[in-house]
């Protein structure tokens, strides 16, 4: 059968950033493929090619047979190519059924001049596409609802009506950015079923899911993305068995000898715990997000959090600063319980949080990045800040090198060390890094690590965020692998590293 | 509720005895043609226009000069203006559409103080500082305007014509496109709505109405001049917008209504009041007013008030259960 989409050598940069390259491959009509593919791997960006949001640096698409360059998303849509969002793009100005009606709208084509004579025609239609939205949104038990405004009905249902929305326009093949993303598992079910639904009634779907386990039930091929390229393309069974696949997730082996002997040492003379979380919960609204998490950092440890996106790692950490109130368990940190406080309290306790995607001030000089990092001290003089600049100098000679110059022109692992810095200069007890390789090709990733591992040598203590497990173990002390929120595994990094549950976390099967 | 306002407005000159109340009448329906349109472009599609004043220009300085350097009768300049405005609306859209939020509001701007500088230097087309008059008795076929009675009658039936029109869209798939394009502009185009072709459309729509009032006004007073089209003025009319509550097409006239009779009742009042009749009084006060209002109505007056009740007679029936 001749494929409903082919996707031709398609590339796509942003500055210097290659963030699709190359990428080629089929869509057969009817089936459900999933593209997967570690945080940062171009998924997205492949579905605003495919959908017509993005221009393409090179390359084709050919959707039934004819070629997609240079129609705009409308005309892609009216050929039958309907795509939802992540952070769903609902009409908060409408109802639930105006909603619906809005995707509906391109079946019932007519212009200004008549609808603002309200010709007889225009009539009929309106009333004809009023009960075609209303028999799709029974379709997902939500006519009840129909006339409320959009923002009334709760996040999974608003997920809901995104996808029915798409759906009326009658397309062949859909594109589905995230569905489960925010999901509970009982509305995960629904949304299972209303896919199989859809691709039981012909429909083509092409999904993007960091819930691997999820899709690898659901889809019949998987595609493999990484660092913009296809790195496997196949049946479920032989992508979560694929090398490449597993080192794509879980990072790549490499070996930091020197470093292990001081490992053990570091955390014998210091043993009791910096930080202490017990029986940690929190929730977005009635969905669980931390589920009683029990976890300790002792001084002078590297601990590794572990897990593939959407594990609720980010999360935790939001919850230790006070970002996020907990609903149960409690947070002691030196001896202090430290639970419900406020975050600039929680930073002024010795605390400093380095975000996920380093969220550095990219129009103000790396300098100043740094000294921003020392507001909270404002008692500290001069020649102290200067002390601290010229320590974290020290760490990272590229800074000194780059100080004069805007942060945003720093590259990517630059960007990291000057996130990492600016974190080290309210002096903090304990540093925790969230997420630092994202983005990062394996050789700065394991540049970024040394540095950790060396600040650990001076006496920070360490709690590291990280999605690349094979990274984080190599330099940490001990790690704790989440999945959905849960703590499902816990121990020293030298045993998780040969673990073969820390891969059925990532990519799920047997 | 539409024939319940035009059959009102049809008897109000008949009770109303005193001609000025009738020419603050006649203004309000000048400005309710502005404010209809601005709120099709503004409050449904959400595209923020600082220059709305340019199009009402187009019409009131387009009428003129259809009539004094091209000798048209006046029946026929009024509409001929309105094309041309709706022709250069179109051809200005299609770029100036391209850009969004705060810039869409800067360009605006700068068209509105572009049309100004030409309004005040182009002397032998304008009439330059000085304005330009002479446009002389509006006649159509067998009725002539002349008073503000007649005016009164002119103006209301196209503002009817505009409101009903302008109502029809609303409601229809135009309507739910045009909110579509403001609830979320890459959803509404991934859904197949043609973003770009209907924010050109409902910019010509309100540029054609805005033209048709500044006609209306120039025929009616008489004499235009650069400070009637001032970026001032397209200001006030964004705040007419706003107060009525930005996407409600009756919204659109009792913000009209309201800035009027709020600027005529402080012109008249507070001099009595306060023995002293400076200006910047009146500004100041209709200032805070307006502070006051978007404090505690964000939603805009008739939307606010409409909500306020609505929320009080369900917990009224709360109470009684």
């Amino acid at each position: 059968m001749a494929p409903i989409l082919e996707l031709r050598d398609l590339s796509k940069t942003f500055g210097g950033i290659i963030a699709v390259d190359d990428v080629s491959f089929d869509v057969q009509p009817g089936e459900i493929l999933a593209v997967i593919g570690p945080n940062g791997a171009g998924k997205t960006t492949l579905f605003n090619l495919i959908s017509g949001l993005y221009p393409p640096a090179h390359g084709d698409l050919i959707f039934n047979g004819r070629s997609l360059t240079g129609l705009k998303p409308n005309r892609r849509a009216e050929l039958g190519l309907a795509r939802t969002f992540q952070n769903l793009h609902m009409f908060e100005n409408m109802t639930v059924l105006e909603n619906v009606m809005v995707g509906r709208q391109q079946r019932a084509p007519y212009g200004l001049v008549p609808a603002a004579l309200r010709f007889p025609h225009v009539l009929r239609t309106e009333k004809r596409l009023r009960a075609e939205a209303l028999t799709l949104l029974e379709r997902i038990g939500l006519a009840g609802r129909a006339d409320e405004p959009i923002g009334n009905l709760p996040f999974g249902q608003q997920r809901m009506v995104q996808i029915v929305r798409a759906l009326a326009g009658e397309p062949c093949l859909i594109l589905l950015d995230e569905p489960a993303a925010g999901l509970t598992r009982s509305e995960i079910g629904a949304l299972d079923d209303l896919i199989r639904d859809m691709a039981k009634q012909g429909i083509t779907v092409l999904i993007v899911e960091h819930d691997v386990p999820l899709v690898m039930g659901l889809a019949q091929r998987v595609v493999v993305l990484n660092f913009g390229q296809k790195i496997a393309d196949g049946n479920p069974e032989d992508i979560q068995r694929n090398p490449e696949v597993i080192a794509a997730y879980l990072g790549e082996k490499r070996s930091l000898p020197s470093l292990d002997e001081n490992k053990v040492s570091l955390v014998s003379e210091n043993p009791q715990p910096l930080l202490k979380v017990n029986d940690l919960s929190a929730y977005y609204g009635p969905l669980c997000v931390l589920d009683h998490i029990n976890l300790q950092v002792a001084q002078g440890e590297i601990v590794a959090v572990i897990g593939a996106n959407g594990a609720g790692k980010t999360t935790f950490l939001n919850t230790l600063v006070g970002l996020l109130k907990p609903r149960t368990g409690s947070i002691r940190f030196d001896d202090q319980d430290i639970t419900g406080w406020a975050t600039e309290t929680v930073v002024a306790a010795g605390v400093s949080l380095v975000p996920e995607r380093r969220q550095i001030f990219s129009t103000l000089s790396v300098r100043d990045n740094l000294l921003l990092g020392a507001y909270m001290q404002r008692r500290r003089s001069r020649a102290e800040l200067e002390d601290d600049l010229g320590y974290i100098f020290d760490q990272f000679p590229i800074l000194k090198s780059r100080a004069r110059q805007p942060a945003g022109t720093l590259s990517g692992g630059e960007q990291q060390m000057l996130a990492v810095g600016r974190g080290l200069m309210s002096r903090p007890r304990l540093l925790m890094v969230d997420e630092p390789s994202v983005g990062l090709a394996p050789i700065l990733i394991g540049e970024i690590m040394r540095v950790l591992a060396e600040l650990r040598e001076h006496g920070t203590t360490i709690l590291l965020n990280e999605q690349n497990a094979q990274a984080a173990l190599e330099v940490a002390d001990r790690a704790y692998v989440f999945e959905n929120g849960r703590l499902v595994l816990e121990g020293s990094a030298a045993e998780l590293c040969c673990d073969e549950r820390v891969q059925r976390v990532y990519l799920g099967g047997g | 509720m539409f024939i319940l306002v035009a059959l009102v407005l049809a008897v109000l000159p008949l009770i109303l005895r005193n001609n000025y109340q009738v020419s603050v009448l006649v203004f309000i329906g000048i400005f309710t043609i502005l404010t209809v349109g601005l709120s099709l472009l503004m409050g449904y599609a959400g595209q923020v226009s600082l220059g709305h004043a340019v199009f009402y220009g187009m019409g009131g300085y387009g009428a003129g000069i259809l009539v004094l350097r091209a000798g048209l009768p006046a029946w026929a300049a009024i509409p001929c203006a309105a094309m041309i405005t709706g022709l250069i609306a179109y051809v200005i859209g299609i770029p100036l559409l391209r850009l969004k939020g705060n810039y869409l509001a800067m360009a605006t701007l700068g068209l509105n103080i572009i049309f100004f500088l030409i309004a005040t230097n182009e002397t032998a087309l304008t009439g330059g500082p000085n304005g330009l008059q002479g446009y002389g008795k509006l006649t159509i076929g067998p009725l002539i305007f002349k008073s503000d009675r007649q005016f009164y009658y002119l103006v209301w039936t196209v503002a009817l014509v505009v409101l009903a029109l302008s109502l029809n869209i609303v409601n229809s798939r135009v309507g739910r496109a045009l909110r579509a394009i403001h609830g979320s502009e890459v959803a509404a185009e991934t859904l197949g709505v043609d973003t770009a072709r209907f924010k050109v459309q409902v910019l010509v729509l309100s540029a054609i109405y805005a033209s048709l009032a500044g006609s209306l006004y120039a025929f009616w007073i008489g004499i235009v001049s650069p400070g009637d089209f001032s970026v001032n003025f397209s200001t006030e009319l964004v705040v007419m917008v706003a107060i009525g509550g930005l996407a409600s097409v009756w919204g659109a006239i009792f913000g009209a209504a309201a800035v009027i009779m709020l600027t005529e009742l402080l012109r008249n009042f507070l001099p009595r009041l306060l023995g002293s009749t400076s200006g910047e009084l009146q500004i100041v006060t209709f200032g805070v007013i307006l502070m006051l209002i978007m404090i505690f109505l964000p939603e805009g007056l008739t939307s606010g008030i409409v909500n306020r009740l609505r929320a009080r007679s369900m917990r009224r029936q709360e109470n009684k259960t």
